[in-house]
């Protein structure tokens, strides 16, 4: 969708207002045209702050100094990051956007949420990344290696099928939907709370507790279901197998997502 | 693996992500623990990007959200007040995304099966008033069930099976309606069938299907996901293998919840494809130790049919099966009941007491909101804006009325909610119950949207037009509900539905005065109300019809119709109808068309029809006395007369009636029934209490008050006390003059009934002047050709020749003697003509063999009303 000239100008309009300047109205129009294809009513004024970034303008960059910088620091600080580490990532996060190959990270940036939020985590990213070395992708296969949870484990143990806990539990993980998976382990692994998740889906705390819920139960009854068509285990011993699931998979699920999760050991 | 770039983790992470990005950022995130690290950190820093998600206060268009009330699974819903109605809703806020491949698909699929729903006013359908965008999301705006609790919850306090069936029928009713509209629920089970406080059954959550119905998997979904949705234990067998839902799944889930409340158990059980398809191809277990009739059983094996075209056509016919197979095993069922059934039901009553009670506190919400304090007001302001003299006055009386009409209304549902809810009535009695109260309130609305608009015309009817709304009180006979031709159900139903508040227009428009709006729109509605299909309706429009042209002097037309309807009423076994119609008949053809056989024959049909006992001291059976009575009177049977409407006046009384415009009107005619028979005192007495009925109810100066108290004074002379009788006449026409104007038509009952007076005291001058004025407001208004005009220009020839003008007069009597003979007067007047003309013809010498037969006439007249006449004719013959 390519906004038209009166759109631009109330974008402008926008940004002269959030920023007390703007980006030329016509380099604007390239410059939106390039990097959004977001309905132009919906566009966050950050996107003419970083047109003029772009271009270089002297008020846009005196702008971001003293506007942008600031959260920029408060968000590492709230993280964690010590004085000289949050100097040193507001650097990088200056060097990577403003100065790499012209500004053209700057692009990266759709006009859609704040602009300070896209500035905050490209220099959340390289905090995070100094932290953990390079990214890579995860490995579920750590699941295998897992032991399994209190009493099931027991159970398992004294019929020597223990590695079917963590087969049945990887498998019904896998069968999850991604939404689900990815804010149990959220949840779970990484400690975002259903309050902070709740705004990512724009839904009240409610739904998204109800979500964990279901898809805790999902993986629950996966596991269950898995479990009791694979063992060998059958009368009481199966029916105890069934009753610590259903009593300590909270308990267990927590630890295996965590580990399921977690940095190879 | 590509990682997500910064824009997009920061647009996640600020909740701006919808559709394809989103699932893209979700699937990532699944996996790559590093993003979802970053992610989890930029949540503790950043602030979400705006608002946008409803909350408390937020406004949406006319509605103020307020709180959360529930969530499924494709959203959430709130209440939310709706500024412009004044009532609460539920907004039901659809996740502006949602993740899977055609999740959109579905969305799009939702909102317009929403706006389909919106069309289907069905009372066992969860109401959708409307479907909005807010800022990218899409809200629907829907009824709010209130205090409303689920089958399922329901179904865990194991009640009767009857009771059980019930309510699922209406469900099935609910069901049958969407399916019409081409609505598929897709998600039947006990949890989406509420019972609100108000005890009416509404099914729910209409299209709010899982994801996997539209993505459905090609093998086995329940190996998949049946633990975590739960809602594979209602799906029919060709969903399990992928098939898209349809009516005949909607109908299997409805056999499944259905079975399930009655035998607290699945009839399904087994969790893998293979198995559970054998199993429904096996059948459901029986039901037998449950009590459960085999003809319901019967009903639930055919819907759980494993082929979808073995089960029932439609949901409509499942429907109608159960509402036999309900009513079938019914009475048995009762003889069975013993003692101790009884015994245990008082105690449930006990226990249960406090807390059925309180379900059926908001029972009368919808009466209620028909008649609120604005609305009140804007009837008093417009009552009050006519300027009508009588206005002021009526105002409060018409408030009263109404208030007393309405709390009977509600009244009426609020004991019809109890007892089903506790005393053991059947839910399908509610239902007729409530559809009974529902007609009446529709009569009531119309009434009061016709008060809104008022008029002189109408604030001289209000009183009397409030009086004859059906009586409230009725809705809760179950003989007289249950035995009337049922209203279909169905899409049928919705029609009949649609149609009944322009029955109550018709009506309004009639009662209120309006009669040509009414008959014009009767032509239309009753075309409607055909199509629509139930005939105690259409039945009950065309009497509306016949009334109105009845008033219109259209006697063919009104018969036409009239009969019509008796017909339709007596084919739907609608006896209250059929006998409001054969008394529009005997009054059509009794009254108006002078007809006394034709009018017999239908006080006979309406006796045959109205069964003593119900209709004793109702309105009807007061207007079929008065028409025999008129008819008796008119036959010269006074006495009769008189006999038969002291009989009803008794009953009148004993039914609490009396103190009605019916019961005034009654009085009226018994007090002329009394004079004409001779009883004059008894008719002054009953006159008195006539016009301080009319008194009371309206006001002084109501033109019915200025007729009571013309009759009074009418009925004064009679008993030949004169000059009593004056001042009656006179404050009737400064009455009438003051309502009317001084040439209204009105006017010239009373100065007729001066002229009479004056005659009576020879005073032939003040006569010949009452009379001449008279008959110049008839002729003004109506033409020469009428029998007012008869009548008074009879007067003036008897004034005439009390002034001795012999010739005028004789002129005068011989130009109207033909139609005064032709009219077959009463006795009385047509012996004062008689006496008039001899008298004249003799003092010019004329017809001396006609004049003494004219005499002999008179002198044949038994009885004391005639004694003053008979000693005048024997004074003529002895003059000679």
């Amino acid at each position: 969708m390519s906004a038209t000239r009166p759109e631009l100008e109330v974008l402008a309009a926008k940004a002269r207002a959030t920023f007390g300047f703007s980006c030329d109205v016509g380099l604007l129009e390239a410059w939106v045209r390039e990097v959004t294809s977001a309905e132009p009513a919906r566009l966050d004024p950050g996107v003419a702050l970083a047109c003029a970034l772009f271009h270089r303008q002297p008020e846009a960059l005196a702008c971001f100094e003293e506007r942008v910088v600031p959260r920029v620091r408060a968000a590492l600080q709230k993280l964690g990051a010590a004085a000289p580490a949050v100097d040193e990532h507001v650097q990088g996060m200056r060097t990577r956007l403003l100065a790499d190959d012209h500004g053209a990270r700057l692009r990266h940036y759709r006009g859609v949420g704040a602009f300070e939020a896209f500035v905050i985590t490209t220099a959340v990213r390289a905090l995070t990344d100094a932290h953990r070395g390079p990214m890579r992708d995860a490995d579920d296969e750590a699941l295998a290696k897992l032991p399994a949870a209190v009493d099931l484990e027991r159970q398992l143990a004294r019929t020597g099928q223990r590695h079917l806990f963590a087969t049945a539990f990887r498998a019904s993980l896998a069968a999850l939907e991604p939404r689900e998976r990815a804010l149990l382990k959220l949840n779970l692994v990484d400690g975002a709370s259903i309050d902070a998740l709740a705004p990512l889906y724009q839904v009240s705390r409610a739904t998204v507790a109800r979500w964990l819920s279901s898809a805790r139960q999902a993986l629950q009854q996966g596991t269950l279901a898995r479990l009791s068509k694979d063992t060998r285990l059958e009368g009481d011993d199966l029916h105890g197998l069934m009753a610590s699931l259903e009593s300590g998979f909270d308990v267990s699920l927590r630890r295996f997502v965590e580990e399921a999760a977690g940095p190879d050991e | 693996m590509s990682h997500p770039d910064d824009a997009a983790l920061s647009e996640y992470a600020q909740g701006d992500l919808s559709g394809e990005g989103l699932r893209a950022i979700e699937g990532h995130l699944a996996s790559c623990d590093a993003c979802r690290g970053l992610v989890a950190r930029l949540l503790q820093v950043l602030e979400p990007s705006r608002a946008h998600g409803p909350h408390k206060g937020l406004v949406v268009g006319r509605y103020v959200v307020l709180d959360a009330v529930g969530a499924g699974a494709l959203g959430e819903v709130f209440s939310a007040h709706d500024s412009t109605l004044e009532r609460t809703v539920a907004l039901k806020w659809l996740y502006p995304s949602v993740g899977g491949v055609d999740r959109d698909t579905l969305r799009a699929r939702l909102l317009a099966e929403a706006r389909t729903l919106a069309k289907v006013q069905h009372p066992n359908v969860v109401a959708v008033h409307d479907v909005l965008a807010h800022e990218g999301a899409d809200v629907i705006v829907m009824e709010l069930v209130q205090r409303a609790r689920s089958l399922r919850q329901l179904a865990e306090t194991r009640g009767p099976w009857m009771t059980t069936v019930a309510r699922f029928i209406a469900a099935a009713r609910g069901l049958a309606a969407a399916h019409q509209a081409g609505v598929i629920h897709r998600d039947f089970k006990p949890d989406n069938v509420l019972l609100d406080g108000a005890g009416r059954v509404v099914v729910v959550d209409f299209g709010l299907a899982r994801a996997a119905d539209v993505v459905a998997s090609p093998t086995s979904p329940a190996s998949k996901r049946s633990a975590l949705s739960g809602t594979p234990a209602y799906l029919a067998p060709e969903r399990w293998q992928g098939r898209a839902a349809d009516e005949a799944s909607d109908q299997f889930s409805f056999c499944v919840a259905l079975f399930e409340c009655l035998a607290g158990r699945l009839p399904f059980a087994a969790r893998e494809l293979q198995e559970r398809q054998a199993e429904v191809r096996a059948g459901p277990p029986s039901l037998a130790s449950t009590g459960v009739s085999r003809r319901v059983e019967a009903a639930l094996r055919r819907g759980l049919s494993f082929e979808p075209a073995a089960r029932w056509p439609s949901m409509g016919g499942l429907a109608d099966e159960l509402e036999l197979a309900l009513s079938a095993p019914r009475r048995q069922q009762h003889r069975l009941l013993g003692v101790g059934v009884l015994l245990a039901a008082v105690g449930l009553f006990t226990l249960t007491a406090s807390r059925s009670r309180a379900r059926c506190d908001d029972a009368d919400a919808p009466v209620r909101a028909l008649w609120t304090k604005p609305r009140a007001d804007a009837v008093r302001v417009a009552l009050l804006g006519t300027r009508h003299p009588a206005a002021e006055a009526l105002a409060p009386k018409v408030e009263a009325a109404l208030t007393r009409y309405a709390d009977a209304l509600a009244e009426g549902r609020t004991r019809a909610c109890r007892a089903t809810a506790f005393e053991g009535d059947s839910d399908a009695l509610l239902t007729l119950r409530h559809a009974c109260t529902s007609r009446r309130a529709s009569d009531f609305d119309a009434l009061v949207k016709g008060l809104e608009a008022a008029d002189g015309k109408t604030v001289e009817r209000a009183v009397l037009a409030i009086e004859s709304l059906p009586p409230a009180a009725d809705c809760f006979e179950p003989a007289s509900l249950t035995a009337v031709e049922p209203m279909p159900g169905g899409p049928a139903r919705l029609a009949v539905e649609a149609v009944i508040p322009r029955v109550s227009a018709v009506r309004a428009m009639r009662q209120l005065g309006k009669v040509k709006d009414s008959v014009a729109l009767a032509e239309a509605v009753t075309d409607e109300a055909r199509r629509a299909g139930w005939r105690p309706l259409t039945s009950d429009v065309l009497l509306e019809w016949g009334a109105g042209l009845e008033r219109l002097s259209r006697y063919d037309e009104a018969r036409e119709r009239l009969v019509e309807g008796l017909t339709l009423a007596v084919a739907a076994s609608d006896a209250r109808q059929g006998f409001a119609a054969a008394v529009a008949l005997a009054y059509l053809d009794g009254v108006d068309r002078q007809k006394p056989e034709a009018g017999a024959t239908w006080v006979t049909v309406g006796h045959a029809l109205g069964e003593p006992a119900k209709v004793r001291g109702t309105a009807e059976a007061v207007r079929l006395g008065n028409v025999e009575a008129v008819m008796a009177m008119r036959a010269g049977k006074a006495a009769d007369a008189a006999t038969l409407l002291t009989a009803l006046e008794a009953q009148l009384t004993s039914a609490g009636g009396l103190r009605t415009i019916n019961g005034a009107r009654l009085l009226t005619n018994l007090s002329a029934a009394q004079r004409e028979s001779g009883r004059a005192a008894e008719g002054v007495a009953t006159a008195k209490r006539s016009l301080e009925l009319m008194e009371s109810l309206l006001s002084p100066n109501h033109p019915d008050v200025a007729s009571a108290v013309n009759n009074l004074g009418s009925a004064l002379a009679d008993l030949g006390r004169l000059d009593e009788a004056e001042p009656y006449f006179r404050r009737s026409i400064a009455l009438r003059e003051a309502l009317f104007g001084p040439e209204a038509l009105a006017l010239a009952t009373p100065h007729y009934n001066l002229g009479e007076l004056a005659l009576r005291r020879g005073d032939g001058k003040t006569a010949l002047e009452e009379y001449g004025r008279s008959r110049a407001l008839v002729e003004q208004a109506r033409g020469p050709d009428e029998d007012d005009v008869w009548d008074s220009k009879m007067g003036e020839g008897l004034a005439l020749g009390l002034l001795g003008r012999h010739a005028e007069s004789l002129t005068l009597l011989e130009a109207v003697w033909p139609q005064l003979v032709a009219r077959k007067l009463p006795a009385w007047n047509l012996a004062q003509a008689k006496l008039g003309l001899a008298a004249s013809l003799r003092a010019l010498g004329k017809e001396p063999a006609r004049v003494a037969q004219l005499l002999r006439e008179v002198l044949a007249l038994e009885g004391p009303r005639h004694a003053e006449q008979r000693a005048r004719a024997q004074a003529l013959l002895t003059e000679r």
